[in-house]
């Protein structure tokens, strides 16, 4: 039985010279849908899902740094685990790499500073926090939690529910899915189209970001986009089933998609655009304050 | 007996004291009648604990440690309360839901009588519509901003510029909004606008109270 499986536990961290790296080499025998909690002084985390019922964190952290934690919980298969990682310094921080195996199912929850977050195949829940750095997840999990204020965002794949946050990082998305959220205050929003895919429901905010958004919307799907003053541009197929209602306080409006001209707005100022393509269904509504908004064929 | 179990990360978030008060009383009813769950939140507190008294073979020079004391912050405040701004704000959406569906049935023009009655009145009304935005999110705005605040000094400060040029940003897009709010009144989509930035600054100013600390 893999719980009876012998579970090696060696942390050599303490056992080496203080100005050294030092090595990390956690193995643990977990349920298939672990909870793994990793908090802390990261400059790197790099997630991999594997076949396997068992955790296994490796790397080295730095001279001065020191990582805490290990199973929660009861005596039999470990259902959770959590690890703090501190460190002295910037410095000390920087040499803290860690590769984090899990199963596949497992759910990831990671929060560090200024860290580059690497995470691929996981399909349990993911819920990573960075202030600086960069975040990039492929493949289909779940659940899928970012939230980052400089820190670049990339996600290709598929996730039924995406909630993505940042302040000025920019956003990019090869992905679908059911359920999507993506804010922005002033990084650019970028998403691109993804075979045999579509978002059934989603919404793009940005303050001042651009967002362009080259994917493709579900039979049904409502899709919505929100911005003061960052541009917003539509790449969608000709003939695409949907309807569209865009509205702008001062901005232009340019529809390059079908042959509908878009009306001066009606206190005069800004634009609207209300109109029907292919055999409509979908929704999608654009708001914008003094953003343009543009509607191409792709 | 009881056969719905906790999960462990409730477990986890209850022994870190990340639950809101509601949710730790259960916790505590459940613990208290459930003994797998109580061996459970043992193995998290005993993890905690030997975590914390780990024997190091090799002991840094003690102006190490003296100095990361010296940047870390309390226990109390190391790990930002998140269920405190959290039940806040969760308490405070109530309410601005309740006030921006207030403020919608004000804005909106609800028939053509209606519409050439409210018209008559726009300019009165339009001030009271944005004042009752304001009024409408500046509690909320108010707690986010003192916590922030006392939270500051633990940021890096290439943090503390990120969260003030954001947030810059957004005050920028509310003042813009509400000037063109009181140029045209009675504008649906301008309320939404204005209510979406406000919002989006509540949500922003939440996420920062629950940044990690520089170290």
């Amino acid at each position: 039985m893999k719980t009876l499986l012998r579970t090696v536990v060696v942390v050599t961290l303490f056992a080496t010279p203080l100005r050294a790296q030092q090595k990390v080499n956690i193995q643990r025998a977990v349920t298939p849908n672990v909870s793994v909690r990793l908090n802390g002084a990261l400059s790197s985390v790099r997630v991999i899902a594997w076949e396997r019922d068992s955790v296994s964190i490796t790397g080295s952290i730095g001279a001065g740094s020191r990582l805490d934690g290990g199973p929660m919980g009861g005596t039999a298969a470990v259902g959770g685990m959590k690890f703090y990682v501190e460190a002295a310094d910037e410095a000390g921080s920087r040499s803290n790499k860690i590769e984090l195996r899990v199963p596949r199912n497992a759910r990831v929850w990671i929060k560090a500073l200024s860290a580059d977050i690497d995470v691929a195949g996981v399909a349990g829940g993911l819920d990573l926090n960075i202030v600086g750095g960069s975040i990039k997840v492929t493949g289909k999990p779940r659940e899928l939690i970012i939230e980052s204020m400089d820190g670049s965002v990339q996600f290709n794949g598929v996730a039924d529910y995406a909630r993505i946050k940042t302040a000025t990082g920019d956003i990019n998305l090869q992905a679908h899915g059911d359920d999507y959220s993506v804010t922005t205050v002033s990084g650019n929003i970028t998403v691109t189209p993804q075979t045999d895919w579509a978002y059934q429901r989603a919404r793009f905010e940005s303050v001042t970001g651009a967002i362009t958004f080259a994917g493709d919307i579900a039979r049904g799907g409502d899709v919505r986009f929100d911005s003061h003053s960052g541009a917003i541009e539509l790449r969608l197929p000709y003939r695409v089933n949907a309807e569209f209602d865009f509205v702008t306080i001062t901005g232009a409006i340019e529809n390059n998609l079908t042959n509908h001209r878009p009306a001066v707005g009606r206190e005069g100022r800004g634009m609207e655009l209300g109109v029907s393509s292919g055999m409509g269904g979908a929704r999608v509504q654009v708001r914008s304050f003094k953003g343009n908004v543009k509607l191409t064929p792709r | 007996m009881t056969t719905d179990h906790l999960d462990i990360e409730t477990l986890s978030a209850f022994a870190d004291g990340e639950l809101n008060a509601v949710l730790a009383h259960r916790v505590e009813r459940h613990v208290a009648g459930c003994a797998e769950c109580r061996g459970d939140l043992d193995g998290v507190r005993g993890l905690v604990a030997s975590a914390a008294a780990l024997a190091r073979d090799v002991a840094p020079p003690p102006e190490v440690w003296e100095n990361i004391r010296a940047r870390k912050p309390s226990a109390e405040s190391r790990e930002p309360r998140w269920w405190h701004n959290g039940w806040l704000a969760a308490a405070a959406a109530v309410v601005l839901v309740a006030g921006t569906a207030t403020m919608m049935l004000l804005a909106r023009p609800s028939g053509v009588a209606k519409g050439a009655k409210l018209a008559k009145h726009q300019a009165a009304t339009t001030p009271v519509v944005l004042a009752a935005v304001e009024r409408n999110y500046a509690p909320t705005l108010d707690v986010l901003r003192e916590t922030l605040d006392a939270q500051r000094e633990q940021l890096a400060p290439s943090t503390v510029r990120t969260l003030e040029h954001s947030l810059a940003v957004i005050d920028s897009a509310i003042a813009e909004a509400s000037a063109a709010l009181v140029a045209d009144p009675g504008s649906a989509d301008l309320l939404n606008l204005l209510s979406s930035s406000y919002q989006r600054k509540v949500e922003f100013m939440k996420r920062a109270t629950s940044l990690p600390s520089s170290l």
